[in-house]
């Protein structure tokens, strides 16, 4: 491992030295600002007529690209900017600064756009989704929020178990593949409210990226996909005030510059306000029942001089669910992150983040004289650095290296009170180390094809102190096949693991608005969530991988066709057919009623397997119109589990390939943005997916353990006897009840039970949903900018099934009812005022 | 996790978030062979019941119970190798021969064979010592209306220190019933005797689990709720508390785990718990249920609800039971015995403990 870590290093430092300047070429260098504040612009792209040679922009907002001197029609482009077209003379080396104007008020606005209309079909990468935080407030929210989570729902390739379950799936991986960065900071948990909102507030996003294959070689450390969420800047020219008032929560956004051109600072803020009303519910289990959430973020930002600023952000997210005075669940992150961008010379660029952060989670028992406490966290720090160098015509050059600390506490049972006679049970903490190092470059090849290429070597150690245990080897893993106990010192590595993560991008464009791509990305995963429930649930623990479970490794390898169409009036039509096969290694699954909960030997209760994916994304999207915009996608994917018996484990469902709990097969989705005049538009939404595979009963049976009376009775001849019954009649009004003659016996009845059949065999009805919503945005050039958005979720007040289950009842009457489960079966209006000042 | 979903109803105010499916059937495909019985340190006759999985059709009450397996050879095996044959007493029943008696300490399997030459068999278990209650009492709770009054019963099982220890109880209540005699005939007609006060003790198949952990060598309280005062007549609880093996307690923790589904958001994936039978002869044959080996201590509590009863409460409650026709005044009965529209009646006497 050392040398290969020796090898990366070397490769990092010599890199952008094999490159240089060619003859008849010149670098046309520069930033990219906002027109107003002068803010740098990240992640916008300069294109050249004529050429296929175009530069993004860095963090700093600089590009440099290295392009064949001539003339040319120069075009800038970023989300949520208007686009800049100008002519410019590029015979020698130029510097230049592009300033971009908001498109906020503009007709004609994309609803996702990549970087430039024909960005699908030019770069390298597939499967990637960018979305600008003005599309996500106007999409149809449920309880007038706009979520991201709830969004990225709608693009293709992206599912979720159920209603109001917490994470995402992306491309058959589990809701823990999904690697959450909120300005570069790991999410361990999405969700405010069990998983019904997104955790973090949509307005403090500024864009977002989900890279469901096709991952660049800079990310890591989840198996399954990357939502890359960027956070707002504060405005360094004037102070602004915005926010919003809905039903379940209200919002506020405050920024401005503190030095002003040099120093600003954004501070957001959004509280539940769903206590406030659950008082008054006539249920006085419910009117004792609280459901608070609040989550903040801050980011301050100074800049010195052009071409380096440091910044410092904040996010605290707090959940709290308690019902009926009993149990209080309870989830916070609190996460500081300090970044250090700079532009070292014209061509390269560094970014340097540290960064700290806290997932508390667990239960507090209420119950008088149980009173108990258990918190188990994860608590990472880590230490990143980016370079980025431009290499001109040659592409450009991407290398970092990442150094993390996690400790994992399992979290102790503690009692929580003075007359509680509960015991403490300690659970040990664990810490791990992880280290990464990366190299990633984007090579045109030619004007027809282009290659993203990378390497990621992640290693991982699992270290001491504590107290680890062995098993017998050639058994299945049980508390009594322990064989020995290693007591490791502090610092003494008990296990480790690393690996290379080969990423591969290749493109080759047939005609300019044609290409076929293909990728390949494998991806590690050292920390796992365990849950062997239908959805996670926010006291699922995180366990790291030991001797016994190793990490999860995922392959993707995808191949893309990109066509894209402009009609008369300058519509785009962007058309994709994107296919995946994934496979997926050391996938975690459970022993039959597994223990997950305080139970220090856990690994008894896990089972190791193998995982696959597949599918094909057909997309059409018109992302740029004068008033319609949107996009249809269908989704074919399919995605099971095989956990088969070895020398370690017993089987799971008798070692049978069975279909993962968001196996849907069919998906079609529809997202429509349609403007009716300069301030009004309308929005809808519609999702068809295929019933989530289920567990039926194959049968039903009594266990006879609570017979002994009844045997008694027959056996004395008490059952069956001669007895009277009372019968009656009505004769002119008056009824009249008599004695005739009956039998008394009774009916043999045990303790019903479902026998089940393999797992997930069947599957529950579709899901279909239609969502609609109007926008009302502020009146243009007005101090106070209003705007209003009215949504209905679930339009159609379909009961979409949530599961179907199985439900026998005890006592007298013994009998097994079948219910279906809608969470939110009827159509929910809701109206949201935003205000900005 | 049900209150969860009630909670998130109240929030999203909807109307019905649950609906019952009441088509619902499955085929049965499962041929499944159905074993359960149990052996304890109390006086037998053990009994074991064998049959199939039925269909799952909730409202068929012909399908309640699977089809009984007859002509089975059902022994049980102790420690030493001794084996004790069971007899059919009815279609699919067996019980151990009359003076057969589990010992503390001593471990038992079951072995069967059935007709048609398959074997089934348990695993060995060991008879733990019976577990020891520490309190098992009433109390009368005084209300403004009659409805309101309750007598909340305590109960708890004193658990060992040292050992880690697994309790499985069952109830069983016993209601004494009063009827109302009818008038007696005009003399000179002699007045017929009127027994008008039984017992009635309906089925309860809910099991309590316990278990000591983080609790080890304290009082396991057990959740027996509270009575009705709705007559003044006796009421007998009767708590059979067996000490089983973790085994035995997963195993019924996680039937009732999958029992009390809710379809929530947090259930876990239901599937098929396996006891400890499995069939020797063909690994393919499913054998569900278990044979359930414990130390048991059974203990009945007399609630007296006459005797130190607030006047003021007695006076109300005959006003309740007159006003509520407790006792079926509009159907005099001379014997309570006969009565079939109370489910469940055991005649005059309680059975012996």
């Amino acid at each position: 491992m050392k040398l290969s870590l020796r090898v990366i290093l070397l490769l990092l430092l010599c890199g952008p030295l094999t490159f240089a300047q060619r003859k008849g070429y010149v670098i046309f260098s520069g930033k990219i600002v906002d027109v107003e504040n002068k803010a740098p612009i990240a992640g916008a792209s300069v294109f050249f007529s004529g050429s296929s040679a175009g530069g993004t922009t860095d963090s700093l907002g600089g590009f440099s690209v290295t392009i064949a001197a001539r003339n040319y029609q120069v075009i800038a482009r970023s989300l949520g900017y208007k686009y800049k077209t100008f002519r410019l003379d590029l015979s020698k080396n130029t510097q230049t600064t592009i300033e971009l104007e908001r498109s906020e008020q503009l007709l004609g606005e994309v609803v996702i756009t990549a970087e430039k209309a024909d960005a699908n079909v030019n770069r390298a990468m597939m499967g990637v989704e960018k979305m600008s935080s003005k599309t996500l407030k106007k999409l149809p929210t449920l309880m007038g929020e706009a979520d991201v989570i709830r969004s990225i729902l709608l693009l293709p390739g992206v599912s979720t178990v159920g209603e109001g379950a917490s994470g995402f799936n992306v491309r058959g991986g589990n809701v823990d593949q999904n690697l959450v960065l909120l300005d570069g900071v790991p999410l361990f948990n999405t969700s405010h409210l069990f998983g019904f909102f997104t955790g973090f507030n949509a307005d403090m996003v500024q864009d977002l990226s989900l890279y469901k294959g096709g991952i660049p070689s800079m990310y890591g450390g989840r198996a399954s996909s990357v939502l890359d969420v960027r956070v707002k800047e504060g405005d360094f020219e004037k102070w602004s005030l915005q926010g919003g008032v809905g039903p379940i929560s209200s919002r506020i956004l405050v920024d401005g510059p503190l030095v002003k051109g040099k120093t600003s600072l954004i501070v957001g803020a959004r509280g539940s306000i769903s206590d406030f009303y659950m008082k008054y519910f006539p249920n006085p289990s419910l009117a004792k029942s609280k459901a608070d959430f609040y989550d903040v973020n801050f980011k301050l930002t100074h800049r010195f001089g052009k071409n380096q600023r440091v910044s410092l952000s904040g996010y605290a997210s707090n959940d709290g669910f308690k019902f009926a005075q009993d149990t209080l669940y309870s989830w916070n992150t609190k996460a500081l992150s300090f970044k250090h961008n700079a532009l070292l010379k014209g061509d390269l660029s560094h970014n340097f983040t540290a960064f700290y952060s806290d997932y508390t989670y667990g239960i507090e028992g209420q119950k008088q004289g149980l009173e108990f406490l258990w918190k188990p966290s994860i608590i990472q720090t880590s230490l990143k650095e980016e370079l980025s160098k431009d290499l001109g015509k040659y592409g450009r050059l991407d290398a970092g290296a990442e150094l993390s600390a996690f400790t994992n506490d399992a979290g102790s049972f503690l009692p929580n009170s003075s007359s509680s006679k509960v015991d403490k049970f300690a659970m040990s903490t664990e810490h791990t180390r992880e280290m990464a190092a990366y190299l990633g470059h984007s090579l045109p090849l030619g004007k027809k094809m282009s290659l993203d290429y990378g390497l990621r070597y992640a290693s991982y150690q699992l270290l001491g102190p504590g107290d680890f245990y062995q098993y017998k080897l050639g058994t299945p893993r049980e508390i009594n096949t322990i064989t020995d106990t290693l007591h490791a010192a502090s610092n003494e590595v008990v296990a480790s693991y690393g690996g290379f993560e080969p990423r591969l991008s290749f493109a080759i464009k047939l005609d300019t608005s044609f290409s076929i791509k293909i990728g390949f990305n494998r991806m590690q995963q050292f920390r796992h969530l365990l849950s062997n429930t239908m959805a996670v649930s926010p006291s699922d623990i995180w366990k790291n991988s030991n001797q016994q479970i190793p990490p999860q490794i995922a392959d993707q390898y995808s191949i893309g066709f990109f066509k894209n169409f402009t009609n008369a009036s300058n519509a785009v039509f962007e058309t994709s057919a994107e296919f995946y096969y994934k496979n997926l290694n050391n996938v975690v699954d459970y022993v039959d009623g597994a223990q997950l909960y305080l139970n220090p030997t856990v690994e008894t209760q896990l089972l190791v397997g193998k995982g696959m994916a597949y599918g094909g994304e057909f997309f059409l999207k018109k992302s740029r119109g004068k008033r319609l915009t949107g996009w249809i996608s269908y989704t074919y994917a399919r995605t099971f589990r095989t956990i088969q018996a070895n020398e370690n484990q017993k089987e799971a469902n008798f070692g049978i390939q069975f279909p993962a709990n968001f196996d849907t097969p069919h998906t079609f989705k529809f997202v429509l943005n349609n403007r009716w005049t300069n301030r009004i538009s309308f929005n809808a939404n519609f999702t068809y997916t295929t019933g989530r595979p289920i567990t039926y009963p194959n049968g039903r049976y009594k266990i006879y353990s609570f017979n002994d009376l009844y045997d008694y009775a027959v056996a004395t001849g008490i059952f069956p006897r001669p007895g009277l019954d009372q019968t009656s009649y009505t004769y002119n009004g008056t009824k009249y009840t008599y004695l005739t003659s009956k039998e008394i016996k009774e009916l043999l009845d045990g303790y019903s039970t479902a026998s089940f059949t393999l797992r997930n065999a069947e599957r529950i009805p579709d899901y279909i949903r239609l969502d609609v919503g109007i926008t009302i945005d502020p009146k243009p050039g007005k101090r106070w900018q209003g705007s209003w958005n009215f949504s209905i979720y679930n339009l159609l007040g379909r009961q979409n099934a949530y599961s179907v289950y199985f439900r026998s009842s005890t006592g007298e009457i013994n009998q097994a009812k079948t219910y279906q489960l809608s969470v939110l079966g009827a159509a929910i209006p809701s109206i949201t005022y935003n205000f900005k000042f | 996790m049900r209150h969860l979903l009630l909670f998130f109803c109240a929030l999203f105010l909807l109307s019905s978030c649950e609906t019952e499916i009441e088509d619902f059937q499955t085929q049965n495909v499962s041929s499944a062979i159905v074993v359960y019985g149990e052996i304890s340190n109390v006086d037998g006759p053990y009994n074991v019941r064998l049959n199939y999985v039925s269909a799952y059709s909730p409202y068929d009450a012909t399908q309640f119970s699977g089809q009984p397996i007859t002509d089975a050879n059902v022994r049980l095996v102790d420690g030493n190798g001794k084996e004790t044959a069971y007899y059919e007493k009815s279609k699919g029943y067996y019980l151990s021969p009359t003076g057969f008696k589990g010992v503390v300490g001593e471990k038992y399997k079951l072995r069967i064979k059935l007709l048609d030459g398959k074997t089934i068999e348990s695993n060995f278990q060991t008879i733990n010592a019976a577990p020891e209650l520490a309190e098992f009492s009433y109390a009368f709770k005084n209300a403004t209306k009659v409805e309101d009054m309750r007598f909340p019963l305590t109960a708890s099982i004193k658990d060992p220190k040292a050992t880690e220890d697994f309790y499985f109880v069952k109830r069983q209540d016993f209601r004494q019933f009063l009827l109302t005699c009818p008038n007696p005939p005009p003399p000179p007609a002699p007045v017929p005797p009127c027994n008008c006060k039984c017992w009635q003790a309906p089925q309860n198949t809910q099991p309590y689990l316990l278990d000591d952990f983080l609790l080890s060598g304290k009082n396991l309280s057990l959740d027996l709720g509270q009575l009705p005062y709705e007559d003044f007549n006796d009421w007998v609880v009767q708590l059979d508390v067996y000490s089983i093996s973790k085994e035995a307690h997963t195993y019924w923790k996680r039937l009732e785990d999958q029992r009390k589904l809710s379809g929530g958001i947090f259930d876990k994936v239901p599937a098929q718990v396996i006891g400890n039978l499995k069939c020797t002869s063909d690994p393919t044959q499913e054998v569900l249920g278990y044979f359930m080996v414990g130390g048991l201590t059974q203990k009945r509590l007399t609630v007296d609800r006459f005797n130190g009863i607030p006047t003021e409460a007695y006076q109300k409650l005959l006003f309740y039971v007159d006003f509520n026709n407790v006792r079926y005044k509009d159907i005099p009965l001379w014997n309570c015995k006969d009565a079939a529209f109370i489910k469940y009646n055991l005649g005059y006497s309680l059975p012996p403990l």
